[in-house]
């Protein structure tokens, strides 16, 4: 399974929500992820994500003259992104712990460096000259 | 209103059919953004990607069949000017004329194909969710690697004839080098485009690299094969088939979670009786066939045949020895027409072939032909009717392999060489596939 693109992301993370229509979608991922994507790209996007059965489109309107499609999550969707944040929680867990653990000297990481990369045949021969 | 007026052109951009049915909601979301931002025009950025993103909507479903259906009509259109024997004109100086204006015609028709199927891959390759820029990057430079490979071919032609007639080469001749790495740099990179887009998700950065090595290996290949209408017709049917079957509103969207059953899966086991009778067939059909090809380098050795004879009587024994291998192709299936229908019409065009060849009996080409079209009517009728396959796939199938053995038609004359080894493999698939599972409760005791 590929990753879901960052745009997909985000569209789907509103939609998890509730249902929105096309420009409350923007306006939430520009707010959550701070940069608004284009619209052609929203609806692109969009499009592509009805294709793949993650979202679906949830009747129109006319307000003020101005057509809105509204969108919902389906269930394929929530799913996805269930697993998506699940894969997101666990890199986010693994580099906590690995920040939270207390720094590690240079003269220390000095020494362990050799044991990181691959072993050399030249260090032992330098050891024992 | 001015300011939705602004917008509305916009949208010009975009194919009527994607306006009717997603034209209002998004003027409607443009609209919304620009009265949040106090705009009452689009910004730069929204009519570029208006531009790009309309322009690449072009690129439909219908245009990715249309475009290879044309690519694959040009092929054949060029492959039949090119078979139609030259001995068929009295040679006149009309006749010469005509001659003439055949050779230009089949390379004008030789140059087409490559550039519609290039057009039919991109649309394709869009449809599946290729992003716009893209899409349209790889239909450009697609379009001019297609032009300048013809260019190229043009010039290596023009050379040839300048040579053969003593005259010294004209700048178009002299630039035939040039053209060609020119060609190729294009080529690459519309392979590099298009192989690159499906893998970004998946190999981030790397995907780069493999689509570039991709292109710069893959794209002399496909040159080659472009520069012969017969070659150029399967590539064109390769770009139908993807067109047809990518782009399935079904198929654009599964991300391929359940693969289709296959012809293996959907037919039912046959029972070990039947695997044995089809081993026995196979078996029958590489030993013939071995004998055969033996025959066919070695038999000048024994016999008072010259080479060439001997070629010919063991190509007309091979074909007969194919026959065994056909049949099994009916063993495995079910029914009564449809089982032995195909087996017995390729069987009967191998037998036309094989006596032409054992016996001369009515000029090469026209039993060739006769061979190859009932090859071809009986590999669509058994693709017609293989069980897995559903509704729209179905003929399309079935007329994208009959027009593959008719395209590759000459190539029967090759089928006694590699038979034998064809029989043989599939005389060890019946032997070592596994048994019909047995009971579930013997599994479980």
């Amino acid at each position: 399974m590929s990753a879901l693109a960052d745009t997909g992301f985000w569209i789907l993370t509103s939609l998890a929500a509730g249902r929105r229509h096309g420009y409350a979608v923007l306006q939430d991922v520009a707010d959550a992820s701070g940069a608004a994507p284009k619209i052609t790209t929203l609806y692109a996007t969009l499009e592509r994500l009805e294709r793949q059965g993650l979202i679906r489109t949830d009747g129109e309107e006319i307000v003020g003259g101005r057509a809105r499609r509204y969108f919902v999550l389906a269930d394929a969707g929530r799913e996805r992104l269930e697993q998506e944040t699940a894969a997101l929680e666990n890199r986010a867990r693994a580099a906590r712990a690995a920040l939270s653990r207390p720094r590690v000297a240079p003269a220390t990481r000095a020494a362990l460096a050799p044991r990181l990369t691959v072993p050399r045949p030249m260090t032992a021969a330098a050891g024992t000259a | 209103m001015n300011r939705e007026r602004a917008f509305r052109r916009l949208l010009r951009w975009y194919p009527a059919s994607w306006r009717r049915a997603h034209g209002a909601v998004v003027l409607g979301t443009l609209l919304d953004a620009a009265e949040a931002e106090g705009r009452d025009a689009p910004t730069a950025a929204e009519r570029r990607a208006a531009v790009v993103a309309g322009l690449a909507h072009r690129l439909t479903r219908r245009v990715a069949i249309v475009t290879a259906g044309v690519a694959l009509a040009l092929a054949l259109v060029a492959t039949g000017a090119r078979l139609w024997p030259s001995g068929a004109f009295v040679v006149t100086a009309e006749a010469e004329g005509l001659l003439q204006l055949r050779t230009n015609l089949v390379a004008l028709l030789a140059g087409l194909p490559p550039l519609f199927a290039i057009v039919s891959v991109a649309a394709t390759a869009r449809v599946r969710g290729m992003r716009s820029g893209a899409a349209l990057l790889g239909v450009t430079i697609g379009a001019a690697a297609a032009i300048m490979l013809a260019v190229a071919m043009l010039s290596w032609s023009v050379g040839f004839d300048e040579a053969d007639a003593g005259v010294p080469s004209s700048p178009l001749a002299g630039s035939f080098l040039v053209l060609l790495v020119a060609a190729w740099a294009l080529g690459a990179a519309t392979i590099t485009i298009l192989v690159a887009e499906p893998l970004r998700g998946r190999l981030r950065g790397g995907a780069y690299a493999v689509a570039f090595a991709a292109g710069a290996t893959g794209w002399p290949l496909l040159a080659y094969a472009l520069l012969s209408p017969t070659t150029t017709a399967l590539v064109a049917v390769g770009a139908l088939l993807a067109a047809v079957l990518a782009t399935r509103p079904a198929a654009a969207t599964a991300p391929a979670t359940a693969p289709p059953a296959t012809t293996l899966d959907a037919a039912p086991i046959s029972p070990p009786a039947r695997r044995g009778v089809s081993t026995a067939l196979a078996l029958v059909a590489a030993v013939g066939g071995a004998a055969a090809v033996v025959f066919a380098l070695a038999g000048p050795m024994w016999t008072t045949l010259d080479g060439t004879q001997a070629m010919r009587a063991g190509i007309g024994w091979g074909l007969i020895a194919a026959v065994p291998l056909v049949c099994c192709l009916g063993v495995r299936r079910t029914g009564a027409l449809h089982r032995w229908g195909p087996p017995a019409l390729i069987s009967l065009g191998l037998l036309v072939l094989a006596a032409e060849n054992l016996l001369g009996a009515g000029g090469f080409f026209p039993m060739l032909l006769i061979a190859t079209g009932l090859s071809a009517g009986g590999v669509a009728w058994l693709v017609a009717t293989m069980p897995g396959l559903s509704g729209a796939v179905r003929p399309v199938a079935a007329v994208a392999a009959g027009v593959s053995v008719l395209v590759l038609g000459t190539l029967l004359q090759v089928l006694p060489f590699v038979l034998p080894l064809a029989a043989l493999a599939v005389a060890a698939a019946g032997w070592t596939r596994p048994r019909p599972a047995r009971p579930p409760a013997s599994v479980a005791a």
